[in-house]
């Protein structure tokens, strides 16, 4: 089928109004969730996903995208407001955006953040479109070696989600990869670490791992230091951003926004590094560069097109090659399996239809969020003002149901919990959770792929490099390893 | 933020738990056929590697105490703001209670009597400066969580054996 074609059949799709409404809510839910301090995209993501599973797949799957882009956009209001970040890819934008804010330019400030989100968003999902299925297409040839060698280096990606300590990182891994075992082997068919109990027999349940491990160790982090977030909001004062102004920042937005399509579509470096390098290249390209730390429009309309360019580009090696690009992306894969939809090469050939509705939906979405993210600048004093004492038992709540609710076993709630506790050991001692979530969805992939590889070759390992592909992902592997013993070496 | 002082007893218990997974739980927990030709495609080969990853990257922890300037600090430890209120071991281990008493009570009295109670707990554990908030919502959020997922998601929700919702 032509793009046309797809298009086509993809529209019935996404023009209906639950469409619509699953668009609209998880935009307000992620600029919500992005906006509050303590409450991060990831955490909205993986808290919503219950949510889906009374809805189609491509209302559901909107939904989730609609709270991520959301998610990025919210968490720029708390760094210019109360120069808090609400997620860190909003780092970057407190450098020029709290300043501002001091000068009472916070609502110039808000809304060339908006503007700067939505233009590098339509640049991000145009770049979806062109080159998701171009790179479908191309990885159709893969078999299982191939994708044995991709996911490995995929692996890679954990480098980017590991913070300081890479050693860490890959022990989070390691932790990740062995739990994903537990269940029934899948060759044989004999136990894995199920203890013979039934529960186990399909493996830990994956919401369960992911609300276990990104929201509970919140709560209780709180109950272990119950305060109140210090600091006041800053009002937004009267000066409202013009077209000329949005001009001049133009083209630091559009430079932005290809920074975050290029890091974006590279799994692992995530939203952050692409806001800070959009940041630095237009203080460095900047005719008022001495102006940047003061207050200055264009570095929060570089930083905000650098995050939110990374969004849509995320989606192309998940749904060209259903590889993770970080770590929503990995909960947006849990959805997509859940769905009964498998991400990768086939799906663009099986499920055309909504990959091209998922395209066209996040197209409206960068519509609507311009419309709920002006709401939500002015909403923000409200929005900041929910007490942690009634937000962090709401969240405990409905991570209960939303853990319940998808196998309706009370067992679930117990896995949560374990993981919680396991999460909040990994904070309090330092280890990141990404990586474990990661490892987790990739590591079945990764050993089916291997197997499968031994099952063609009668256990020849030379099968791994059979084709030109393998030896790409090999080299590329070993690059990546090179480089970060390197990096770990300087910085010794 | 945690020294280097903290990281070598990481690696240690990294160590043991990869050993125990090699010495206790492959042998005791994972069932490989008598029939299996080779080794790489056994049940027990992806554990294996995994459990000797782990111990790989305990004895690299540890060798960082050595080799690592002692300013240096692994990832940011953020487990609270500020200075941590007296009393947080105590409140975890009533959180953790709750937990578990949540899982073995939700089948009794079900899962939005709990969910209440849960709730009314948790605020009197952090010691929520809105009461009257907090249990409104302990009352409202439960109930319409119940009306959202029985009614409109079709999930079983656990009525519990004493008092039933529509």
């Amino acid at each position: 089928m032509s793009v046309i074609d797809n298009l086509s059949a993809a529209w019935p799709l996404v023009a209906n109004l639950e469409s619509f409404l699953a668009l609209f809510i998880g935009i307000t839910v992620g600029v919500v969730a992005g906006a509050i301090p303590g409450m991060s995209a990831t955490m909205a993501v993986a808290l919503t996903l219950p949510f889906t599973f009374a809805l189609q797949p491509i209302t559901g799957i909107l939904l989730l995208l609609g709270v991520y882009k959301g998610g990025i956009f919210g968490g720029s209001i708390p760094a210019i407001l109360i120069k808090t970040p609400g997620t860190p890819a909003s780092s970057a934008t407190v450098l020029d955006g709290y300043p501002m804010a001091e000068k009472g330019q916070a609502g110039k400030a808000l809304t060339m953040a908006l503007y700067a989100s939505c233009t590098a968003d339509v640049m991000s999902n145009l770049a979806l479109i062109l080159f998701a299925g171009w790179l479908a297409s191309f990885a159709l040839s893969f078999g299982p070696p191939e994708f044995f060698t991709l996911i490995l280096f995929s692996l890679t990606i954990i480098a980017g989600v590991s913070g300081k300590n890479l050693v860490l990182g890959l022990l989070s891994a390691a932790l990740g990869l062995l739990l994903a075992t537990v269940g029934l082997d899948l060759v044989y068919g004999t136990n894995r670490f199920n203890m013979n109990d039934p529960n186990l027999m399909g493996g830990l349940n994956f919401i369960a791992v992911l609300i276990g491990l990104f929201a509970i160790p919140e709560i209780l982090a709180y109950i272990w230091n119950p305060q109140e977030r210090k600091g006041s909001v800053r009002s937004l004062g009267g000066q409202h951003l013009s077209f000329k102004e949005y001009k001049r920042c133009f083209k630091s937005i559009v430079r932005g926004g290809f920074i975050g399509v290029i890091l974006g579509s590279i799994p692992g470096i995530g939203a952050a590094p692409a806001a800070f390098l959009s940041y630095s290249e237009a203080r460095r390209n900047s005719k008022n560069k001495e102006n940047f730390g003061k207050g200055e429009l264009e570095g929060v309309a570089a930083s905000e097109a650098g995050n939110n360019g990374v969004c849509g580009a995320t989606l192309i090696p998940l749904l060209a090659l259903g590889v993770p690009g970080d770590v929503i992306t990995a909960i947006i894969i849990g959805a997509f399996m859940i769905h009964g939809l498998q991400p990768g090469p086939m799906m663009f050939i099986a499920n055309g239809d909504i990959i091209y509705a998922l395209f066209l939906g996040l197209i409206i979405s960068s519509i609507l969020l311009m419309g709920v993210g002006s709401v939500a600048i002015r909403l923000f004093r409200y929005i900041a003002d929910i007490p942690r004492p009634v937000l962090l038992p709401t969240v405990f709540v409905l991570c209960v149901y939303g853990v319940y609710a998808v196998n309706n076993n009370v067992f679930d709630i117990g896995v949560m919990f374990a993981m919680g506790a396991l999460g909040y050991f990994m904070l309090r001692t330092g280890i990141p959770a990404a990586p474990f979530l990661i490892a987790f969805i990739l590591g079945p992939l990764l050993e089916d792929n291997f197997r499968q590889a031994m099952l063609m070759s009668g256990g020849s390992g030379t099968i791994l490099f059979r084709s030109p592909i393998t030896w790409v992902f090999w080299t590329l592997t070993a690059i990546t390893i090179a480089t970060l013993v390197r990096k770990g070496m300087q910085r010794k | 933020m945690m020294q280097n002082s903290r990281i070598s007893p990481l690696g240690l218990v990294f160590i043991g738990f990869g050993a125990f997974i090699l010495l206790v739980a492959i042998p005791y927990a994972v069932t490989s056929p008598s029939n299996v030709q080779k080794i790489v495609l056994a049940p027990t080969f992806w554990p294996t590697i995994i459990g000797w990853i782990i111990i790989g990257l305990g004895a690299i922890l540890m060798a960082m105490r050595f080799f690592v300037p002692a300013d240096w600090s692994s990832n940011d430890a953020d487990a609270g703001d500020g200075t941590p209120l007296p009393g947080g071991w105590l409140r975890l281990a009533a959180a953790g209670a709750l937990m578990v008493a949540l899982v073995y009570v939700t089948p009794i009295l079900g899962l939005v009597w709990t969910a209440m109670l849960c709730f009314v707990a948790l605020s009197l554990l952090v010691k929520s400066s809105r009461p009257v908030v907090s249990l409104i919502v302990a009352i409202a959020l439960p109930l319409a969580l119940y009306v959202f997922f029985h009614h409109a998601a079709g999930v079983a929700v656990p009525q519990g054996e004493f008092i039933r919702l529509p």
